[in-house]
């Protein structure tokens, strides 16, 4: 079994974002890249199902611009056999790396995809149930537990009100929630090795899909801040300024 | 031309979602549909309630045993062949996790992009969504005919019901298509909680790490009189005193209640991102530098452990 992790490059979650002062786009200065953390335990779980003997090769994949690389070697550090760069000028909308992804799970003839619900940031929850759609394989989303057994791959999924048990035949699409496996560490000769590998991009235009975006980015704002309160001596005070105040209690 | 909502439900009950849905409809122009799509048992009620919604001009509902289990396949092709009748400008559904799963399949079938998690509707085609968990805005303008959108339900009031003496919009089926057998649904639980769901309650208590066990009990009296959900931050979730679940904050509940009771947390970037839009904060923290203190709006220096017993005491 042949299982694909989609990798996104993320601003790392414990960085404040701030836009530039012309609001042209995020402050980049002294913010760390990362992993996406949801693509991280979707990645964890594919390794452990190998470990395991269910899966025979995992392999990650990045679209966008020469900055993936980096996020594409550390997958290859934390243990992906292989891993596939495609390269984008440009930012693509969540209907756009869908296609990609999807020409790229058949053409490497796939049994499993493995991929975070969102990105953390853009926090958009698109990309995985566009891929089932695209793709055509059940879609088992917001994974908290997983397990692969006889073709068939079974998740626990997050609900609004706890979760629901749900079974499919591979191929399969399963979107991940951060907490379904806890990220390995990267060994240094691990990274030393994955520092070797060279990593070739090919064209997203060479995948032939349609690269037309439906949406685009007309602003970004920042949202009004909201200003320090008043420190209050003791619950007696807080009371009686929650009652005057908010009509809340 | 016309909106169409997708009912949301959940037991036989349509989840108020639906109506926080409806209102964001309502700053579109249109005639607003529901579809609702559900098993034999519940279908019929359900499109009651869904046509008692004030505001509603048409119901379509499809039943079929099979809808029972609301499998995306299953209600993202149905839906789409209501689409499909034509006349439709809009889709809408809420940001919950059945929308989160459901609209983004149903956008890729229909081979257009579409925005989710929009908190205000600015004109027909451009929408604002929060990003980085709500650290920033971002505006975005949909090109496609039929626009697909998901909206934060709590940025949205519910929209009201009608009574009984007032005329309900009229209900019509739709014919429902096979089964897609692709997934089997094998169990379905729900929590058995006696508090509100953290995403919907009025008022929300967070723990965080200056929270001991033996702080618990007086926290739940606290919540108990306040009828509040109770949250955690990363902290405690990482130290396994609760499950992920009840995590408040940017890879947790993004939440808005009224009322937002930090409780020994100290605010770290995530966290705040995930509650800043609570409308009145009150932070209890030992620390005067915890930076929760720089969005509360009341905040106490002081012990959980005493000033919780003390709250109690009060109201």
């Amino acid at each position: 079994m042949k299982i694909l992790v989609p990798v996104k490059r993320v601003i790392d979650p414990s960085f404040k974002v701030r836009l530039k002062p012309d609001h042209s786009g995020l402050d980049m200065t002294y913010m760390k890249m990362v992993m996406n953390p949801y693509d991280e335990a979707a990645l964890e779980a594919a390794l452990q199902l190998k470990e395991r003997g269910m899966a025979t090769q995992v392999l990650t994949v990045s679209c966008g611009t020469d900055d993936c690389v980096e996020t594409l070697r550390t997958s290859l550090a934390l243990g992906a056999d292989e891993t596939l760069f495609i390269e984008a000028r440009y930012a693509m909308t969540p209907l756009v790396v869908a296609r990609l992804l999807k020409a790229v799970a058949v053409r490497e003839a796939c049994d499993l995809v493995l991929i975070g619900r969102q990105g953390m940031g853009s926090d958009g929850n698109q990309v995985g149930p566009m891929l089932a759609a695209l793709l055509g394989w059940p879609y088992l989303p917001f994974a908290e537990a997983l397990t692969v057994e006889g073709g068939d791959v079974r998740v626990r999924s997050k609900t609004d009100r706890g979760f629901e048990t749900l079974e499919a035949a591979l191929p399969a699409l399963v979107s991940v929630e951060i907490g379904l496996a806890a990220p390995r560490y990267v060994s240094m000769p691990s990274l030393m090795k994955a520092k070797k590998r060279k990593i070739v991009g090919e064209a997203a235009e060479a995948l032939g899909v349609d690269m037309e975006m439906g949406v685009a980015v007309v602003q970004l704002r920042s949202p009004p801040e909201r200003n320090c309160g008043t420190l209050l001596p003791d619950a007696a005070a807080l009371v009686e300024r929650l009652r005057a105040e908010t009509g809340i209690i | 031309m016309a909106i169409l909502i997708l009912a949301e439900h959940a037991e036989g009950r349509l989840d108020e979602a639906t109506r926080r849905t409806a209102t964001a409809a309502r700053s579109l122009n249109g005639d607003i549909h529901v579809l609702v799509m559900a098993g034999d048992a519940h279908a019929e009620t359900l499109s009651q309630q869904a046509a008692s919604i004030e505001g509603i001009a048409h119901v379509w509902c499809a039943t079929a045993p099979h809808l029972e289990a609301q499998l995306t396949e299953d209600t993202a092709a149905q839906a789409q062949a209501v689409l499909e009748r034509g006349g439709y400008r809009y889709a809408l559904m809420s940001s919950s996790y059945l929308g989160k799963r459901l609209m983004p399949y149903l956008a890729a079938l229909r081979g257009t992009d579409l925005v989710t998690d929009v908190t205000k509707i600015e004109t027909e085609d451009t929408f604002v969504r929060p990003v980085y968990a709500g650290s920033l805005l971002v505006v975005e303008r949909l090109k496609s005919a039929v626009k697909l959108l998901t909206v934060r339900a709590n940025a949205f009031s519910p929209a009201g019901v009608q009574t009984a003496a007032q005329a309900a919009a009229p209900i019509e089926t739709v014919p429902p298509l096979p089964p897609k057998q692709a997934v089997r649904l094998v169990e379905r639980r729900s929590e058995q909680s006696s508090r509100p769901e953290l995403s919907r309650a009025r008022i929300v208590i967070g723990c965080g790490l200056g929270v001991g066990k033996k702080d618990m009990p007086a926290v739940e009296k606290l919540a108990d009189k306040l009828n509040a959900a109770i949250g955690v931050s990363r902290a405690v979730v990482e130290e396994e005193t609760a499950s992920s679940d009840y995590l408040l904050g940017q890879t947790g509940k993004i939440i808005a209640p009224e009322l937002y009771i930090a409780l020994g947390i100290s605010g770290a970037v995530q966290h705040l991102a995930g509650v800043k839009d609570s409308k009145v904060i009150v932070a209890v923290n030992k620390d005067p530098n915890a930076p929760i203190f720089q969005i509360a709006d009341y905040g106490i220096v002081g012990d959980v452990a005493e000033v919780v017993p003390e709250l109690v005491g009060l109201l």
